[in-house]
């Protein structure tokens, strides 16, 4: 059977190249690959994030990134002191950043952007095992639910600017939506699933989440990056 | 809470579309047929005493606009034009008339009357045109068989080994404050793009004159909406010759 989807993705990269190659794209001083980390991941996360963007066309730069959180959760279990539960999620994405300014071309000046990442998350939390016997004697007890599939889009906009000659600051604000799919998991059961459901939907945007968006966990909300990088050539 | 998540959605929605009408910034070339289809190649040009206009206002609407030359802003803007040049394999020739004394005859004899030419071709070969936006009406309307420059400037391309003459500038316009402060409590969107949006224009603009065919191959105009800073110079300017060597 002949592969349609790959022959389709093979077409359009191809043209994505072509049309890159005609449109002679300039870059910074044409300078086009860049390295970038955000300051904001550490904080907000616990993780870090890094990029590499390349100028595809004049107002296009399409990137892969990367980046690893650890996002911590709270849990309460009554007379017992506030657990934290942990989600690790380790991801890896596309991005696609169109410059807005046709006078300045990539990478500098105020743009859009979509971002698409896939990964695997890991969650580690607290249940509590109850004892019917006697209800003093409930213990809290630690457990951990690994491959995750994990998903998260992010579109938005942002500003980058370069300075002196070679240093990325780049300030980015957008929506995300990401999902953690729980029941794809290979070691998870309906339980620990429903108790992971009660802290991981708000998982995914850095600033602000809303909440769930979709049955599985995962939250819908504002994100914000600040990144430095350099432009490497 | 999907109501919450439908209002903050129009909310952002709302965000995102003022910030994409607040970003402007425009480029217009024009080109003669022959530069179009490769048959010129700049390799070496003669750039007739470039400019580094400032308008500024001072921020209140019944103040007047001040109008400045920036003499160290064209040092850098010379060095920048220059540099860049150079990084495309463009040899450019630099005259700069803040160092002309009387002797300098070949300059007003030549040259300062070929930049007034190139000006007035430049400017009487347009037709004003009532198709396009409003950036588009007004500029690089070529008329086929418009002004032509004078042929008595043709020696000029022997004497600088280049045919090609240009004039490039940059005009920087600092807009009044805007005090969009009511935006910000009414419409709060509105008034943080307001806040982030840009409050200075610059233009960057070239014409090439080639004296042998007595045309105008080459004429681009760009507006930016940002201050005239190294960076986005340098970008421009970079941009601009890049597109020249081709």
């Amino acid at each position: 059977m002949i592969d349609y989807k790959n022959r389709l993705l093979y077409f359009f990269t191809m043209m994505l190249f072509s049309l890159a190659m005609y449109a002679q794209p300039t870059g910074y001083q044409g300078k086009r690959m860049m390295f970038k980390t955000d300051l904001v991941s550490p904080l907000t996360e616990r993780g870090v994030h890094i990029g590499l963007d390349y100028v595809l066309l004049r107002n296009l730069v399409i990137g892969a990134d990367f980046s690893i959180t650890g996002k911590q959760y709270k849990q309460n279990y009554g007379s017992f002191p506030d657990a934290k539960a942990r989600i690790r999620d380790a991801q890896i994405g596309i991005t696609g950043q169109y410059f807005l300014n046709n006078a300045l071309p990539a990478p500098t000046g105020s743009y859009v952007f979509g971002k698409y990442a896939i990964g695997q998350a890991a969650v580690f939390g607290s249940e509590l095992i109850p004892d019917p016997t006697d209800p003093t004697d409930n213990i809290l007890r630690g457990f951990k639910i690994e491959d995750i599939p994990s998903r998260q889009l992010d579109i938005g906009f942002g500003y980058q600017e370069v300075v002196y000659g070679f240093l990325l600051l780049d300030f980015d604000f957008g929506i995300s939506a990401a999902s953690l799919f729980l029941d794809k998991s290979s070691n998870g059961d309906e339980t620990r699933n429903n108790l992971v459901d009660q802290f991981a939907a708000k998982h995914g945007p850095n600033l602000y989440s809303l909440g769930s968006w979709r049955s599985q966990p995962g939250g819908i909300g504002l994100s914000m990056h600040i990144k430095v990088g350099i432009l490497l050539f | 809470m999907l109501k919450t998540v439908l209002n903050s959605k129009i909310c952002l929605g709302l965000f995102f579309l003022v910030f994409l009408t607040s970003c402007r910034g425009a480029l217009r070339i024009d080109r003669t047929r022959d530069f179009n289809a490769k048959k010129i190649r700049i390799e070496k040009m003669v750039s007739l005493d470039p400019d580094f206009e400032l308008l500024v206002t001072s921020g209140q609407r019944s103040t007047q606009r001040k109008y400045k030359r920036a003499t160290a802003k064209e040092i850098q803007l010379n060095n920048t034009l220059y540099r860049n040049a150079q990084k495309n394999g463009i040899q450019v020739e630099m005259i700069d008339t803040k160092r002309l004394e009387p002797k300098d005859t070949p300059y007003f004899r030549d040259l300062a009357p070929l930049k007034r030419e190139i000006l007035q071709v430049s400017f009487l070969q347009d037709f004003i045109s009532k198709k396009g936006r409003t950036f588009d009406k007004h500029t690089f309307n070529r008329h086929e068989t418009g002004p032509v420059i004078a042929s008595h400037f043709s020696h000029l391309a022997k004497q600088y080994d280049t045919p090609f003459f240009a004039i490039q500038g940059v005009t920087s316009h600092r807009k009044p404050v805007k005090g969009k402060l009511i935006w910000l409590i009414t419409v709060p969107p509105l008034g943080v793009v307001s806040f982030f949006s840009p409050e200075v224009d610059t233009y960057y603009y070239t014409i090439i004159a080639n004296v042998e065919t007595a045309e105008i191959v080459y004429r681009e105009i760009r507006r930016v909406d940002a201050p005239a800073s190294d960076t986005n110079l340098n970008a421009v300017i970079y941009d601009s010759f890049k597109i020249i060597s081709r």
